[in-house]
């Protein structure tokens, strides 16, 4: 099976219109053909996806091609920091055959949120006033 | 205020109501048997008066029992003209293991002495000697306590959640118990603390440091065993040595060994006592020389002076949240007025994620638990304190004494942690978004004077949760902390408000199964030498981007 | 470094299959036939039970095999009902964190998987079911994990003895080595 997303362009603001054409060959016509729009996140700890999405196409052929169109979602834009990105992705899952996945940034300007930003380190972490003063 | 709260399903209610729900069956059951004991009791107090004669008295003993002395008592008395005789000492007559204690009780009932009885007027052949004293009433407080957390506690769980979903976020939080009942909860631990040391605690010190200067008194070892008794808990053991002493003439018996006696685990230092007061020799004991029954073979105290702390603990920690309670701020309306209208949509004095009055609450709790379970645990292993356990028990008894001492200081650190300047916070806006406006208002009440410095920032973390096998670990990242104020002068550390804007680009407030960022309102005032303000406050920071 | 650069982050330390000197697929498979298509995979936390156990999963699964695959939560003393409900198979079962179950809870796993045609465990201790797979740990397993990961030749022996062999907590401290090197 051989499949293609193709976005007009990988990078949106929360509301704007999410729109492109997918692609697939594969050797038998599949049940099943869906795009999903999804969020995923990468990191020290497990992964957490949520699908705020789907468009699923009727009568998908062997060889086929489809247009899409979504809406950005307001939340949650796409971010990054030491322990967790947040990633957005355009997921094609065709049954049997697997899926395809490609990776879109949606955010304020269209731009991934840093979130381990050293100007926002305003104030130490609390120090121990004392041997008495530890946080709690 | 929007407060982003952990989620505490039905299920969660319920689990924590079962734990509190045991805690007040238990106690509603020991309640009621109490309850009836006294009832019993006060009966006897409306029977009517008369005298009576002491036919023969002597002490009863039943061999092989763990209790085997009781009073055995013939008197005869008359009601409405007629002639009864009866044999029962009490109410319910009680044996007992000290034999010097029941023939102190009939050393003034001997045949032929006149004295006072009890008859029960609907029942006229019915008649005690003695009736109980009041001193059981007392111990009501114990099962009380339980009652009183197990029904708070439920009180607590399904009060909280009606106020969650009835009140606005910006409600004042009170505490789960309100004042009354954390009053009430603090008076009862106070209570049993004072009762445990009135009625048990110093007279047990106050004898044994006497016996130091009571009449040596020559006596003659009866018999002398190590005595076990066995129960669902294991068998345990004591010191069982019975003695004839004479004093003025009169020949006495007892079995008394030590003030603070019992019988605990250990057998090695009962049966090392035992071997020094064989059968048939000739050893000293220890009279009271105002009451010749009242007799030791060792006296002076030792190690259970120790006992002294667990009712001065007790007391301490029911004080403390007494105290507490007393600090504890009124309900407050909402102020509002005083922020800009344009950028309010709601707003209140926010919440602190724990309070300092929770806090101590639990550390006590703890604190009480574990203390209680290993101070029976070292007494028992220890033949109560009365020597020293070896380097192998020691060792494996450290970190459950260390654990013990850490609960202790924590309660130190709390009830002093309460004394604290207590901050009330208030936002502009139920939500933030980047780029906007934050204005903080707060008060500071109480001892505003003592802070060094005070800190009011915003933090944003990262919490990340990765499982594997049985293993969870939680990280977290501080990525950003936003300050608000850092004031070193008390007139304005005490009440204030800052306006400042937000970076125009900050991540949302986001919460998945694993991952989180997590946005909170920080204070932290430093105190020297004493434990610091550390306040937070969760909120919720919105996705958008200014410019 | 950002979280999704992390070459130790979770999705690729997950997806690094189980390793061991002298380990054999074929041997494993002989093994637990020998006890009776019932066996446990014993080792500390750390050392590569519960990786082992996913990748045995998963070759089961490309084998078109019926396999069942039961996760025990912490202090789960016995089986819920759903869990109860899949255990009644002839397909494979496989446990993971068996350990957690309280004596009741193991004697019905073995009840309930007495007509499923295999039955794997992984465990702190052996006992429970015929030891199957003792799982190792060493330095130079751990540095061949990093190597995996990074590309990059790294002697990783002292990271090793410092968490005790617990390959996984070694794996966390070089996340934060990462995540440390430049701001995100």
């Amino acid at each position: 099976m051989t499949a293609q997303i193709l976005p007009e362009h990988p990078f949106y603001q929360p509301g704007a219109e999410i729109k492109g054409r997918v692609s697939w060959t594969s050797e038998v016509a599949p049940r099943l053909a869906e795009l999903r729009l999804f969020w995923f996140t990468k990191g020290k700890g497990d992964r957490d996806a949520e699908t705020a999405e789907a468009a699923t196409f009727d009568l998908p052929q062997s060889s086929d091609s489809r247009e899409f169109r979504f809406r950005a979602p307001e939340f949650p834009p796409g971010f990054s920091g030491r322990l967790i990105s947040l990633i957005w992705a355009l997921e094609l899952v065709l049954e049997p055959g697997g899926s395809v996945l490609t990776e879109l940034v949606i955010g304020p300007e269209g731009r991934e949120l840093q979130i381990d930003c050293p100007d926002w380190l305003e104030v130490p972490e609390p120090a121990k006033s004392s041997w008495f003063g530890f946080n709690r | 205020m929007s407060i982003t709260r952990s989620p505490s399903g039905l299920a969660g209610k319920l689990g924590v109501s079962f734990f509190f729900g045991v805690f007040l069956a238990m106690g509603l059951f020991f309640l009621g048997l109490m309850v009836r004991e006294v009832a019993q009791i006060a009966v006897t107090y409306s029977w009517k008066e008369t005298t009576a004669t002491i036919l023969s008295s002597s002490v009863g003993e039943k061999p092989g029992k763990d209790d085997p002395f009781s009073p055995i008592v013939s008197f005869r008395y008359q009601w409405e003209g007629r002639a009864y005789t009866s044999d029962r000492y009490a109410f319910k007559p009680k044996r007992m293991d000290d034999y010097s204690a029941v023939e102190a009780k009939i050393s003034a009932l001997s045949p032929g002495t006149v004295t006072v009885c009890y008859v029960n007027p609907r029942d006229p052949a019915t008649a005690i000697l003695r009736r109980e004293g009041w001193g059981i009433a007392f111990f009501i407080l114990l099962p009380l306590v339980f009652v009183v957390v197990g029904g708070g506690g439920i009180y607590g769980t399904w009060a909280a959640a009606r106020r969650a979903k009835s009140e606005p976020l910006s409600s004042p939080k009170g505490s789960g118990l309100g004042r009354g009942g954390t009053l009430l909860f603090g008076g009862v631990f106070v209570a049993v603390g004072a009762g445990l040391l009135v009625f048990w605690f110093l007279p047990a010190a106050a004898k044994s440091l006497a016996s130091t200067r009571w009449t040596e008194t020559p006596c003659t070892v009866i018999s002398s065993r190590v005595k076990s008794h066995s129960d669902s808990d294991g068998t345990t053991y004591s010191v069982d040595i019975f003695y004839r002493y004479t004093v003025n003439g009169r020949e006495y018996k007892s079995n008394r060994y030590a003030s603070l006696g019992g019988s605990s685990s250990g057998y090695k230092g009962k049966a090392a006592a035992v071997e020094k007061y064989p059968a048939g020799s000739q050893r000293i004991c220890y009279v009271n020389p105002d009451d010749p029954t009242d007799v030791l073979l060792k006296p002076g105290v030792g190690w259970e002076l120790l006992f002294g702390l667990i009712p001065t603990a007790f007391m301490a920690a029911g004080a403390g949240v007494m105290w507490a309670s007393r600090r504890a701020p009124k309900r407050v309306t909402r102020v509002s007025g005083a922020l800009p209208a344009a950028s309010v949509t709601e707003s209140g004095p926010l919440k602190s994620r724990a309070s300092p009055l929770a806090r101590l609450f639990g550390i006590t709790i703890f604190a009480v638990i574990w203390n209680g379970l290993v101070g029976v645990f070292l007494w028992n292993l220890s033949d109560g304190f009365q020597r020293l356990p070896g380097v192998f028990f020691l060792i494996f008894f450290l970190p459950f004494a260390l654990i013990g001492l850490g609960a202790l200081a924590g309660v130190v650190y709390c009830l002093l942690a309460l004394t604290n300047p207590r901050c009330r916070l208030q936002i502009s806006s139920s939500v933030l978004h980047p780029g906007e406006s934050l204005e903080v208002s707060w008060t500071l009440a109480g001892s505003v004077h003592r802070l060094q410095r005070l800190r009011i920032f915003l933090e944003g973390r990262e919490e990340a949760t990765y499982r594997r096998g049985t293993s969870s670990y939680t990280d977290r990242h501080v990525f950003a902390r936003l300050s608000l104020a850092e004031l070193s002068n008390s007139l304005e550390m005490a009440q204030g408000e800052v306006n400042r804007r937000l970076p125009g680009e900050l991540p949302p407030s986001f919460a998945a199964t694993s991952n989180k960022i997590i946005w909170t309102l920080k204070v932290h005032g430093e105190i020297a030498n004493w434990p610091d303000v550390n306040e937070e406050y969760e909120i919720t920071v919105e996705s958008g981007i200014v410019k | 470094m950002k979280a999704r650069d992390n070459p130790f982050r979770s999705e690729c330390v997950d997806a690094l299959a189980y390793r061991a000197p002298g380990f054999d697929w074929q041997a494993l498979e002989l093994r637990l036939a020998a006890a009776g298509g019932r066996g446990a995979i014993v080792g500390p936390e750390g050392h590569g039970k519960t990786t082992l156990l996913l990748d045995w999963v998963k070759r089961r699964r490309d084998e078109g095999a019926e396999v069942i695959f039961i996760k025990l939560a912490t202090n789960q003393r016995r089986l819920t009902a759903p869990q109860r409900e899949l255990l009644a198979t002839t397909g494979f079962v496989f446990v993971d964190s068996a350990e957690q179950l309280g004596w009741l809870g193991r004697r019905e796993l073995l009840r309930l998987t007495a007509r499923a045609s295999g039955l794997v465990v992984t465990t702190h201790r052996p006992g429970c079911l015929p030891t199957v797979f003792t799982c190792p740990s060493s330095p130079q397993l751990l540095d061949e994990l990093v190597r995996e990961l990074t590309g990059d030749d790294t002697d990783c022996a002292s990271s090793w003895y410092r968490h005790r062999g617990n390959v996984r907590l070694a794996l966390r401290e070089f996340y934060d080595q990462n995540a440390a090197k430049g701001n995100a």
